[in-house]
């Protein structure tokens, strides 16, 4: 290997800074999270208005994550589904999706909504 | 002279642009007056003079590229352009599809496939007759379709010509669609008949299919890790796809001046190169095959991009350079771009009235003729000094400061254009490429790394997308901060042509000017030599 000049070290360096910055937000995201699902669960009373409600046609996969029930996995279907055919009509139109059966819909339904509705409310 | 291909090549490019002003004049007559004018002002100055030989050259190079752009857009009498007159009610067509159908949603929120047509037959009766041209086939989706780029298919639809719509202040729908030789839009209902005749076998297709596919599978990544607005910024800096873009992003790079990293060129086919490279030499290629290898590579992304005139311009450029150095030769950067310049006119004229080409040959054009004359003006580079033994605050000082020189070089050249294309003038790029530029090239090089990184390790790309973000926000920031400033941007509402001819004629005196002072001044010792 030959010997790195000083803008490749460089470059190096920023993967490394991305990469190290990246898991820092990577991991609050996900505590974040985690302290919501825990929330949801402890205290199904909590006042809906504190919830955040995603757009689940303009979500990304880790967003969609912090949806109870949602793992990676179904997010990456659910994400999979809007490409393969076009925007959610309805909230209901979730359930299309493999891996979301009825129980699932009424745990989430309240938390997701389509765009034009309520778009990202906190 | 010596820079032969730089005149030429501009020369070449008036000649295109006369023809381009005066559309209409008939190809043989014009070819037949210049070939009589030609042999007589040959015959009558080459004998008399030979200081004329030179002016000569000027005409059969300007009339070379007049002819060019006539014979390119001659339409024959069997052009769809001539014969959708009378095509009235649904017509079956068959044609090859020239480009990878895209799916799209339309404002209806009927969502279509789009692709071009190159017409073969037409049958409007009993029989087909023969037919050439381009259409644009807007199909109505109802499923997949399963057609590609090179199928040979037929269809039903309904023919017509393209409709002026005024998007932006100088964008006209027709000219664009004009421009690329496209004279009519077929619009085919979802349950009219469409079926392939003939699979296509052309390898060279394959790998433009493949390419294209190779494009939306990273442009899915890019979607399903980013949020909006930050998806249609680096889908437009990676991929040219500038569909997701966010309406109040575009606003806030319009006003800044900053929409140029959002369209593919020579920054970010250069962060590219770099990148390659770079990455080439740590698993420890030597230098030569390295430059190769990254010429094949960007050609490739060139490919995967798709009809870009800034996109090619930039990768020509480049392996130009590269390849000049594996064959060690110098690389003279003027003959580069007349070379470029050329070779892109000869293959498409219709460049000339493509905003992105016009732009980008501008900006590099100041980049090589203006900015060293403002440097050398302004006394930031004196020749003879040596670099070393400049202290290091200095040094960061005259590099902060050639920075600023060569993004205002850029900016006065390309600011009466972008004046009469866009109807705005950004003072404020000037200070917002300072910021805009390393940006985009961490922008740029993290968002490769990622997608490269999902293959491999998906969690490290899920970790560099999370710092993208971050970088968005502060660069979305910062611009916004910026365009609040007073002056930072004049919106007008026309600019005429004659202000920018008149604002170049003016231009082009002073820098011979300037050039002129500075070489006085270097003979009378007032400037270290």
């Amino acid at each position: 290997m030959e010997q790195l000049t000083k803008k490749e070290q460089l470059l190096l360096a920023i993967i490394f800074t991305a990469l190290i910055i990246g898991a820092i937000i990577h991991v609050h995201k996900i505590r974040l999270s985690y302290e919501y699902k825990i929330n949801v669960v402890k205290d199904p009373q909590l006042p809906r208005d504190h919830l955040r409600i995603l757009d689940i046609n303009r979500a990304v996969l880790n967003e969609l994550t912090m949806l109870s029930g949602i793992g990676p996995v179904l997010a990456g279907r659910i994400i999979a589904y809007r490409e393969e055919h076009g925007p959610f009509r309805s909230k209901e139109d979730i359930t299309k999706v493999k891996g979301i059966g009825p129980k699932k819909y009424k745990s989430i339904q309240e938390h997701i909504s389509i765009s034009g509705s309520d778009r990202h409310k906190k | 002279m010596n820079n032969p291909f730089a005149a030429i090549s501009i020369i070449f490019a008036l000649g295109i642009s006369l023809a381009a002003v005066f559309q209409g004049v008939s190809l043989g007559m014009f070819t037949a007056v210049s070939v009589l004018g030609l042999m007589a002002g040959v015959l009558f100055f080459y004998r008399s003079n030979k200081k004329y030989s030179g002016w000569v050259l000027f005409l059969i190079i300007f009339i070379s590229g007049t002819v060019r752009h006539m014979s390119y857009n001659y339409v024959p009498d069997n052009s769809i352009f001539n014969m959708v007159k009378g095509l009235e009610g649904p017509v079956y067509y068959t044609g090859r599809v020239q480009n990878d159908p895209v799916y799209k949603n339309t404002f209806r929120y009927v969502p279509e496939y789009e692709f071009v047509l190159g017409l073969e037959a037409i049958n409007s009766g009993e029989e087909w007759t023969r037919c050439s041209g381009k259409a644009l086939v807007k199909r109505e989706a109802s499923g997949r379709i399963n057609i590609g780029r090179g199928d040979k298919v037929c269809l039903l639809g309904k023919i017509r010509r393209p409709k002026s719509r005024h998007t932006d202040s100088r964008f006209d729908y027709m000219d664009y669609l004009c421009g690329k030789r496209i004279y009519a839009v077929i619009k085919s209902g979802a349950n009219m008949p469409l079926y392939t005749v003939k699979k296509n076998r052309n390898p060279l297709i394959w790998v433009q299919r493949y390419l294209y596919r190779l494009k939306l599978t990273a442009s899915r990544t890019i979607r399903i890790y980013l949020p909006p607005p930050h998806y249609g910024i680096l889908s437009a800096m990676l991929l040219g796809d500038r569909t997701g873009l966010d309406p109040e992003a575009k606003n806030i790079f319009i006003r800044t001046g900053s929409l140029h990293i959002l369209a593919i060129s020579g920054l970010h086919v250069g962060i590219i190169i770099f990148l390659i490279i770079s990455i080439l030499r740590v698993f420890g290629m030597p230098t030569k095959p390295a430059y190769v290898a990254t010429v094949i590579l960007i050609l490739f992304y060139a490919l995967t991009i798709g009809d870009r005139a800034s996109v090619w311009r930039a990768v020509l450029m480049a392996s130009l350079f590269l390849l000049g150095y594996v064959i060690n030769r110098r690389a003279e950067i003027a003959n580069i771009y007349g070379a470029t310049l050329f070779v892109l006119l000869m293959i498409n004229p219709n460049y000339i009235q493509d905003v992105g080409f016009i732009l980008s040959f501008t900006c590099v054009a100041a980049i090589i003729w203006v900015y060293p004359v403002f440097k050398r003006a302004l006394g930031i580079e004196s020749k003879g000094v040596n670099p070393e033994k400049i202290p290091r605050l200095k040094k960061m000082f005259i590099n902060l400061m050639k920075t600023f020189v060569l993004s205002s070089s850029i900016w006065i050249s390309a600011a009466p254009l972008i004046a009469y294309f866009f109807g705005i003038i950004t003072p404020i790029t000037i200070l917002a490429n300072l910021i805009v530029v390393p940006v985009c090239f961490v922008l740029v090089f993290l968002g490769i790394t990622a997608l490269f990184l999902d293959l491999l390790i998906p969690i490290l790309s899920a970790f560099i997308f999370e710092t993208i973000v971050l970088c968005d926000r502060i660069l979305l920031g910062i611009l916004d901060l910026l365009m609040r400033l007073p002056f930072a941007y004049i919106e007008i509402r026309t600019f005429s042509i004659v202000y920018v001819v008149g604002y170049y004629f003016f231009f082009i005196l002073l820098l011979i000017f300037i050039k002129r002072i500075y070489s006085v001044a270097m003979k009378l010792n007032f400037v270290g030599s």
